[in-house]
Parts: C-alpha cells; sequence; structure tokens
C-alpha cells in the first residue's frame, strides 16, 4: 500500500474484498431487470464466505461483477467493489484486467466446458501462470506442472498434454482449480463449482478447495444453491433472495437460528432423513422489472406487515449476524 | 485415430457410389440432348444417311445404350476416357491440362474468399449490431444472391472498359509467351522467371478471381460470424477472460480455432462452388480452363469430353472433401481420439 | 409384511440390460465394447410404497427404471406387474399399470401442445371414454396437482419449472397406474420448488394407492421420502432395505460414504471426513470381484478383487460385500 496517510481504518480489521451498495440492471426487450439492488458484503483474507439463493437471485452475476465481466446487456448502475482497498470500478479497464488471474480468481460451474476443447489443459495453465505472474514459458510450465500435482493430479507430464473431453468432471475440475490458483490469486470465486458432480467426487473438490485455501492462504467465495454445501464449508454465509441480501451470518448460527422468514423457510424446505413433512414457500419470486418497492419477499412472507412496504435495512441482531427485516424470526 | 480410419473407410466407399451413380445419370442425360455430335461436326449440309450411320458405326454410336455406356464406363475403370468426338484427340490429357489452368484459379478464388469470408465475419461477430456489422451482412446477402455472370459482366464493364485497370478476359495477353514446364500457368511463369508473365497472367486472374470468390466470401462470413457469436457465449470463453486475456486474446487463442470447425465444412462445399462457377466465370472471361472447355463440349455435344469432365469434377469433389473430413482431426482433438 | 406380499406389485427379476458401446469400432467388423447398465438386479415394490433408488452417474438407476417400463428391453432377467410380465404386454394395459415421470421439465413436454392436450393424450391414444368423459378426467387430474381450468388452453412454456412437473405428473397419472417411476423429477428444480413437488407427490401417493420407484442421486431426498431404499453401483445392487435402518446404520462401505459425502446442513459438529478417493470405473470394463474394491476403505484381501459378493441378509437388509455371511438374499422382497 502507499505510505501517504490514509484514512485511519484499523489495519487487521481491513477487508480483503468488499462490495458496497451494488446495483446491476439488465436492459431488456420487456424492461429494466433490477438483477442487483444495494448488495454490500465483505470478505476478509483467508475467509470463505458462501454465497446462497435459488435460481435468479443474483449469487452468480454477483461473482461476474466482481470479475469485472458482466455479461452483456446488463451493467453496473452503483455502488463499489473494492479489492484491498483499491476501487476496481474506478480502474481503467486495462488494470482491471490486470487484477483478474492474478488477484482473483474464478472456478465455474460446468469444468469441461470452461476448458477449451480445442486446447490442452497443459496450454491453458501456462497461459494463466505467464499472464498473472509475467513468468517466461518454462518457468510457467514448472510452475502449472507444480500446481496440477498440488491439485491431486497425479502424472502432471500427461495431464498437460491432454485435453478436457479425455477428462472425467473431477479431474477437469481439477485442472481448473490448478488454472485459477496458479496465479497466485488471493481470492477465488467458484461458483456452482461441485453442482455438475457426483456426491463422492463433490466432496473430494471441497475438500481440496479447502485443503488449498489454507494452504495459499487466500480467501474463497463459494457460491452455491446447496445449502449442506455451503453449512460444511464456508465460515460465513450470505442468503440472496431476488437481487438483495436479505441475511448474513457465521454458519453455525445462520443455521442454528436463521432470523430472515426466507432463510428460516428456505431452511424448513429442505429434505432430510427423519423430518415429518417438508413446508414449501408459497408463491414465486416477485418479476424484477419494476418490483415493487419494498422487501422483496414480504408477498411470500407470512409475518410480512404493512411497514415491509418500505426496503428493510441491514441490522445486526447478533454477533456478525445481520438481516434485513423488520419482522425477524427469533429463536425460541 | 481408429474413428479417422472408419470415417475414411466409410467416405471412400460412399464416394465411389457417388460417381458410380452420377456417371449413369450423365451418361443418360446427354444423350437426351437434343442435337446430333456427328452432324455438329460435319455440317448438316452434303451429308447422306449412309455416310452417318458409317461414322456412327465407327464411333460405336450404334450400339444399345448399355453397351455404350458399359463401354465406356469400363474405359474410363482404366484411364481411357475415350477421344473428343470434335477433334480426335484423347480426352483425359486434354482435361487434366485444362484443369490446370482452372486449379489455379480455383485455388485463388478460395484463398481470397475464405479469408476475406472469415476476417469479415470475426469482425462482424465482434463488433456486433455496428455499422460494419450491417454493412457487411447486407453485402454478404447480396453476394449470395447476386449470379455469377451478372456480377463478371459488372467487373468486366466496370473495371476494363471504363477504368482500363485489368483486361476483359483471356488467360494471357498476345503478346505473352508461356514455357510450359508443369502445366500450371503461373506456376511456370514463376519457375522460369518470367516476370512479365507472371504480372500478366495475374493482371488477367484478378477479375475471374474476385468473381468466383464473392459468393462463396459472402457464405463463409456469414457462417463464421454465427459460429464466433455462438462460441463467444461458451463457458472457456469466459473463463479465458477471467485468468487475465484480452478480449482479443481470448478471440485469437480459444474463440478462432472453435469457431472455425463449421466453417471448414462449408469451405470444403464451397470448393465445388467454385467448379461449378468457373464453368459459367470461365466463359464469361474466355478463360481457357476446364469450365470452358465442357461448356464448348456441351455445344458440340461432345459426348466423351463432357461425360469426362463431369467424372473429373466429381472426383475433385469427393477428394477435397475427404480432405476436408480428414482436416477435421487437425483442428479438432476430438476426432482424433 | 405377509399382508403386502399378495398386494398388486413390481418386480424386477434378476434384471440385466446392457447395451453396445457407441462407435469405437475402427473397422465395421470389430467388436464393439459393452455397457453394463444393470446387472442381474431383482426389487419388488408393492402398491402404496415408496420405494428409492440412489446411486451415483452409471450405476444403472435411470437404466433400471426404463426397464421397468418396457423402455428399453433387458438383456436377461424380466419385470412382471401383479405376476404378469411386461414384455409383450398390450400397450394400454402396460401404461395403465405403469408409468413414469421424467427428470427434465422443460424437454419431456412438448412445446407445441396445449396442456390440456398433453395431459389428455394418453386417453385419446388408447380410445378410451367420450369427449366429456375425457374432458372431465383431464380437468380432475390437472385439480389433483394443484392446477387448473384457466390452464387447460395454455402452452407449456407459460409455466415454470416445478408448475410443468405438476403437469407431467398429471399426464402421468392420467390413466390410473398402479405404480408411478420418478427418474431424478426435483433435480432440476430449486429447494423452494423441490419441496412442493414432493410434497404433491407424498399426498398422491396416499390417494392413490400408488407404489412409487424413486429415484435419486440425493440422499437427503431419499431418506426423507422413501419407506425402502436400493443403493446401486455401477450396475448392481450392493445395499437394499428399508430406509430408516440404512441411514441409522449404513452397512455397505459403499452406503457409509455416500451419506457421509452428503452435505447436510444439520449436522453441526460432524467429524470432517476424508473424501472416498478415486473416480468411479467405467461399466464397459468393470473391476472384477466386488465393483467397489477399487475405493473400499474396508477391502479385507485379495478375495475383494476377485469374486464377486452375493448379496446377503445382515441386520434386515440385503448386502453385498464380504465382510457379511448372513444367508443369500435371493429375491428383491422384503425379508
Amino acid at each position: 500500500m502507499s505510505a501517504a496517510p490514509v484514512a485511519a481504518r484499523p489495519a487487521p480489521a481491513a477487508p480483503l474484498l468488499a462490495v458496497r451498495g451494488l446495483k446491476l440492471r439488465f436492459d431488456t426487450r420487456r424492461g429494466v431487470v433490477r438483477a442487483l439492488d444495494g448488495v454490500s458484503f465483505e470478505v476478509a483474507p483467508g475467509e470463505c464466505v458462501g454465497l446462497v439463493g435459488e435460481t435468479g437471485c443474483g449469487k452468480s452475476i454477483t461473482a461476474r461483477a466482481v470479475m469485472g465481466l458482466v455479461p452483456a446487456p446488463g451493467r453496473i448502475e452503483g455502488g463499489e467493489i473494492r479489492l484491498d482497498g483499491r476501487d476496481l470500478m474506478a480502474l481503467p479497464a486495462e488494470e482491471w484486467r490486470a487484477v483478474r488471474g492474478s488477484q482473483v480468481a474464478m472456478i465455474f460451474q460446468e469444468p469441461k466446458r470452461a476448458l477449451d476443447p480445442t486446447a490442452t489443459v497443459g496450454s491453458q495453465i501456462v497461459e494463466a501462470a505467464m499472464l498473472a505472474r509475467r513468468i517466461d514459458r518454462a518457468e510457467a510450465k514448472r510452475l502449472a506442472l507444480d500446481t496440477l500435482r498440488q491439485v491431486g493430479l497425479a502424472d502432471p507430464e500427461r495431464i498437460m498434454r491432454t485435453y478436457a473431453f479425455e477428462l472425467s468432471g473431477g479431474m477437469a475440475q481439477r485442472a481448473m482449480i490448478a488454472i485459477a490458483v496458479v496465479g497466485g490469486s488471493r481470492l477465488i470465486i467458484a461458483d456452482e463449482p461441485t453442482s455438475s458432480l457426483d456426491v463422492s467426487i463433490q466432496a473430494q473438490i471441497l475438500r481440496l478447495l479447502q485443503d488449498l485455501r489454507r494452504r495459499l492462504g487466500s480467501a474463497l467465495i463459494l457460491i452455491t444453491h446447496d445449502l449442506g454445501v455451503a453449512a460444511e464449508n464456508c465460515d460465513r454465509i450470505v442468503v440472496m433472495y431476488a437481487g438483495q441480501i436479505v441475511e448474513q451470518a457465521p454458519a453455525r448460527e445462520l443455521f442454528r437460528a436463521p432470523a430472515h422468514p426466507y432463510t428460516e423457510r428456505l431452511l424448513r424446505s429442505l429434505p432430510r432423513p427423519g423430518r415429518d413433512a417438508l413446508s414449501p414457500i408459497p408463491g414465486t419470486v416477485p418479476d424484477l422489472i419494476d418490483p415493487a418497492p419494498g422487501c422483496r419477499f414480504a408477498n411470500r412472507c407470512e409475518r410480512a406487515g404493512p411497514d415491509c412496504a418500505a426496503t428493510p435495512a441491514m441490522s445486526e441482531i447478533g454477533r456478525r449476524h445481520f438481516v434485513a427485516c423488520y419482522r425477524p424470526v427469533r429463536p425460541t | 485415430m481408429r474413428r479417422v480410419l472408419r470415417t475414411l473407410w466409410i467416405r471412400l466407399f460412399n464416394s465411389a457410389l457417388v460417381i458410380a451413380v452420377l456417371s449413369v445419370v450423365v451418361f443418360g442425360f446427354m444423350r437426351m440432348i437434343p442435337g446430333d455430335p456427328i452432324l455438329a461436326l460435319m455440317g448438316t449440309e452434303g451429308i447422306t444417311d449412309a455416310k452417318l450411320a458409317e461414322v456412327k458405326k465407327e464411333l460405336g454410336l450404334d450400339r444399345p445404350l448399355y453397351v455404350q455406356y458399359l463401354s465406356w464406363a469400363w474405359h474410363v475403370l482404366q484411364g481411357d476416357f475415350g477421344r473428343s468426338i470434335q477433334n480426335n484427340e484423347p480426352v483425359l490429357p486434354m482435361l487434366l491440362e485444362r484443369l490446370k489452368v482452372t486449379a489455379e484459379l480455383a485455388v485463388a478464388a478460395t484463398i481470397l474468399g475464405s479469408s476475406l469470408g472469415i476476417l469479415i465475419g470475426v469482425v462482424s461477430a465482434v463488433r456486433r449490431n455496428t455499422i460494419f456489422d450491417s454493412a457487411s451482412m447486407i453485402g454478404a446477402l447480396s453476394g449470395v444472391s447476386m449470379p455469377v455472370f451478372w456480377l463478371g459482366i459488372i467487373l468486366i464493364v466496370g473495371f476494363s472498359v471504363k477504368l482500363d485497370i485489368f483486361p476483359t478476359g483471356g488467360l494471357v495477353s498476345h503478346n505473352t509467351r508461356l514455357v510450359a514446364v508443369t502445366g500450371f500457368p503461373l506456376l511456370d511463369s514463376l519457375i522460369t522467371g518470367q516476370r512479365a508473365a507472371t504480372v500478366d497472367i495475374l493482371k488477367h486472374m484478378v477479375l475471374p478471381t474476385v468473381t468466383l470468390a464473392f459468393a462463396p466470401a459472402a457464405l463463409v462470413a456469414r457462417t463464421t460470424r454465427a459460429s464466433v457469436l455462438e462460441v463467444i457465449n461458451e463457458d472457456y470463453v469466459n473463463a479465458g477472460l477471467a485468468r487475465g486475456l484480452s478480449f482479443a486474446g481470448v478471440v485469437a487463442r480459444h474463440v478462432m480455432r472453435n469457431a472455425l470447425i463449421p466453417v471448414v465444412t462449408i469451405i470444403g462445399l464451397e470448393i465445388g462452388v467454385y467448379l461449378g462457377g468457373s464453368i459459367v466465370t470461365e466463359s464469361v472471361f474466355s478463360y481457357p480452363g476446364l469450365g470452358r472447355y465442357m461448356m464448348q463440349g456441351i455445344m458440340a455435344n461432345d459426348y466423351p469430353v463432357v461425360q469426362g469432365a463431369i467424372i473429373l469434377y466429381a472426383a475433385i469433389i469427393v477428394v477435397v472433401n475427404l480432405v476436408v473430413d480428414l482436416s477435421y482431426s487437425a483442428i479438432d482433438p476430438r476426432v482424433r481420439s | 409384511m405377509s399382508a403386502a406380499t399378495s398386494r398388486p406389485t413390481v418386480e424386477a427379476r434378476n434384471l440385466s440390460v446392457r447395451f453396445r458401446a457407441r462407435g469405437e469400432a475402427a473397422w465395421p467388423w470389430s467388436k464393439a465394447g459393452e455397457v453394463k447398465a444393470v446387472e442381474n438386479v431383482s426389487i419388488a415394490v408393492p402398491r402404496g410404497e415408496m420405494f428409492g433408488v440412489a446411486g451415483e452417474s452409471g450405476c444403472g438407476k435411470s437404466t433400471l427404471a426404463r426397464a421397468l417400463l418396457n423402455l428399453v428391453a433387458p438383456s436377461a432377467g424380466e419385470v412382471r406387474i401383479d405376476g404378469r410380465a411386461v414384455a409383450g404386454m398390450p400397450a394400454l394395459e402396460l401404461r395403465s399399470s405403469i408409468q413414469m415421470v421424467f427428470q427434465d421439465p422443460y424437454n419431456s413436454l412438448n412445446p407445441r401442445r396445449r396442456v390440456g392436450d398433453i395431459v389428455a393424450e394418453s386417453l385419446v391414444v388408447h380410445g378410451r371414454f367420450d369427449d366429456r368423459e375425457r374432458a372431465h378426467r383431464t380437468l380432475t387430474m390437472l385439480e389433483k396437482v394443484g392446477l387448473g381450468a384457466q390452464h387447460l388452453e395454455r402452452f407449456p412454456h407459460e409455466f415454470s419449472g416445478g408448475q410443468r412437473q405438476r403437469i407431467a405428473i398429471a399426464r402421468a397419472l392420467i390413466l390410473e397406474p398402479q405404480f408411478l417411476v420418478l427418474d431424478e423429477p426435483t433435480s432440476a428444480l430449486d429447494v423452494s420448488v423441490q419441496a412442493m413437488v414432493l410434497e404433491l407427490i407424498r399426498q398422491l401417493r396416499r390417494d392413490l394407492d400408488l407404489g412409487c420407484i424413486f429415484i435419486s442421486h440425493d440422499l437427503n431426498l431419499l431418506g426423507f421420502l422413501t419407506d425402502r431404499l436400493a443403493v446401486m453401483y455401477l450396475g448392481r445392487i450392493v445395499e437394499m432395505g428399508p430406509t430408516k435402518e440404512i441411514f441409522a446404520a449404513p452397512a455397505h462401505p459403499y452406503t457409509v460414504e455416500l451419506i457421509a459425502a452428503t452435505p447436510s446442513p444439520y449436522e453441526e459438529g460432524r467429524e470432517p471426513r476424508q473424501p472416498i478417493e478415486g473416480e468411479i470405473p467405467s461399466n464397459v470394463n468393470p473391476p472384477p470381484g466386488c465393483p467397489f474394491h477399487t475405493r473400499c476403505r474396508k477391502r479385507i484381501g485379495p478375495i475383494c478383487d476377485s469374486r464377486l459378493p452375493e448379496l446377503r441378509w445382515h441386520e434386515g437388509r440385503a448386502v453385498r460385500c464380504h465382510l457379511y455371511d448372513g444367508p443369500p438374499a435371493e429375491s428383491g422382497g422384503a425379508p
């Protein structure tokens, strides 16, 4: 960091990533889709944060926004994305590009589709290493082999020469993880990294991500629709609904005492052995074209009242436990 | 590799079948065209029926059709395409000589059409919905829909008659002398170091090449654009961007190769279009290639020439398509395994 | 359970399904490999039971589902419904005995047909009832799955994933089958939508006394929903028995691993467990002996690599593992 005296902020609490008031819209033929509306969260160095929610809640697009890779016709309308205190959105495009791969990296849902089908695994990991670390090809190759070994791929020399279609889903995801970590990023974003994999392979990949996180000291944003995956892997969980964050809390706390009615209802609709009946959430997610003001869950919420017509602010109801609700569920 | 072998095996079998069927069709159609080759050769005056019958017998045209076909096919299988009715020269050497001229034209048109088409297609896709995109796609549409002979005539009027930049037709100017080594005119001029002849040949090639390449370039451009637009939404493009590649870098390193797979198919099909187009183009530009030779054969009902030319065309198209199929394995590793 | 055996039952007896491996041969006369999708599987599901089939890719659960409906021909063994073989059964009788709901609610409905026609199609195809009765039955069925008369004239694309799956269920039930096979019917749906569809299935099962075979990779779901469970690995059943007992004390090492690997938000302080290693082998060349021996933590010796264990009774369930030596469990029925 620069030597100039910046506004006094206690160093240990400085987040690695701070997203504040992020607004993102898609201009479609039907109208303006407010895909993200005031999304704010932080990720501390080395922390694993889960971003959970159902289809269309905005968890993946949040990841894309942090990467600076919002797909057309989406665009960011407001807010800030700070990495290590630096406002990424204020950077020229070229500088943001230099951040990708060297400071933030991404892992995708379908590993075999995230690898170029006509390029070898080796060429892609070497490419990533050279770009992120500004090293020559020979050195990049050494680093690539070393990284492939670290992600648990035996015989990295052979893996370097293979193509995506020659790998199983699990191996391809290991290769993708190697490509993501080879640049030395301090923040890895994994977007549903195990949703296309079998459970036994999912467990291996999640374990690998945790091991790497500890070993490399990088932070991890784990985007998932699977509350179980989030519970078992994350320090802290951020729950999204219809483009907004409704609750965030340490993982155990969230599942022990969910405060937002949506979180609580979501947990009650999860099937598990020994449960008598599920309690589905009535109604459907509101249309994000001109959504009604106020809490976006109000139309499905049994606790909703007249006050819910105004947008609730995030309030801290427990240690590091935040909820955006006027009528949160209190633990009994 | 096993899959490639399998493909090769199936394709070879199919190709032989196609050519066999085609030979029957061509043979039949030629006999259905009104007119008589001997009358075309000798003229209608002062010829007696007896004389006519004699010549027919000499040429074997009096036998039943299926006997004629089988005899012709048998000879073709042995590499003997018969002799021209018009000038009694062996057909095959003549065809091959003309083919060399056409081949240079077709190669030039393929290179021009493909490279231009790919370039326009990629730029259109990357700069989607810009003026460049709209303009080139309108151009491409007109290119696909414009008749070849009309384009040729327009070019002659514009660039030869009005502007006088390029010659109106022919292979070379009257005063240029060609030394034959391989039979490929441009290649020969290069081998023998005749700078002036090379320039002259190239000048003569420009308009026919543009005429031939225009429609295929348009089709290649449209295909390339669609293909790039599809590939650009793939996850691996995002993954490339996510590891810090620039957009141009991703296009060059990860989009092009994948997007070109369907384009290669189109280019392969286009080779057939070049050959078909060369018949008209060579006639318009008086270019002494295979197309014009065949055209002359058709006019004179010269059965062996036309039949031979069409079999040759078919064989070339079959071989080119085989090469295209095999070239997939160079581009796409999934085919190789 | 003796009373249950007299109820109408769908049974697979020593069922095997093998496919030719796709176009790998270099020459037309070369011999192609064989995918052993289902190997010697026996199950028996009486009316009214919710039977689960669990497993990962390549375990054969979807092929088993298709074979139960005679959609693929078995290479060996047979499927019987109420004692009658499904092979050669007249179409109407077969379709009004057993029906299926597919995984993808987006592809399984014809996009160009109206919902009323989609649901009524089986009645029309089999020439059942007159127009009025068909219309009445179609509407009644739609109401049973939570839709109504206002939906009859709409097209599938106007519905959400959950609603489409309701339509698919209505279509499957219109001929009043005794048995319903559900192949991952909720795996494309969000949790809250899945909950609605699962509750619907439970209710229909009770109301219509359906025998259900529910195929899924999600053990949390199967643990919640099913009465009995079969766990499959590489085409074979490795453990089968009452769901509660299997979850309380899984016997086969693979079942143990599968339950442990299934994430759940509720098991706080669960010991972080080293995940099972290795990949799922190919079922073109499955490992000799016990199919799971290549990844098994409890492998006891060379016997695992060389001899296929039989299904044996162990604490009220059938287990295919050399660790247990109970009496052989031949049929797929309850003990």
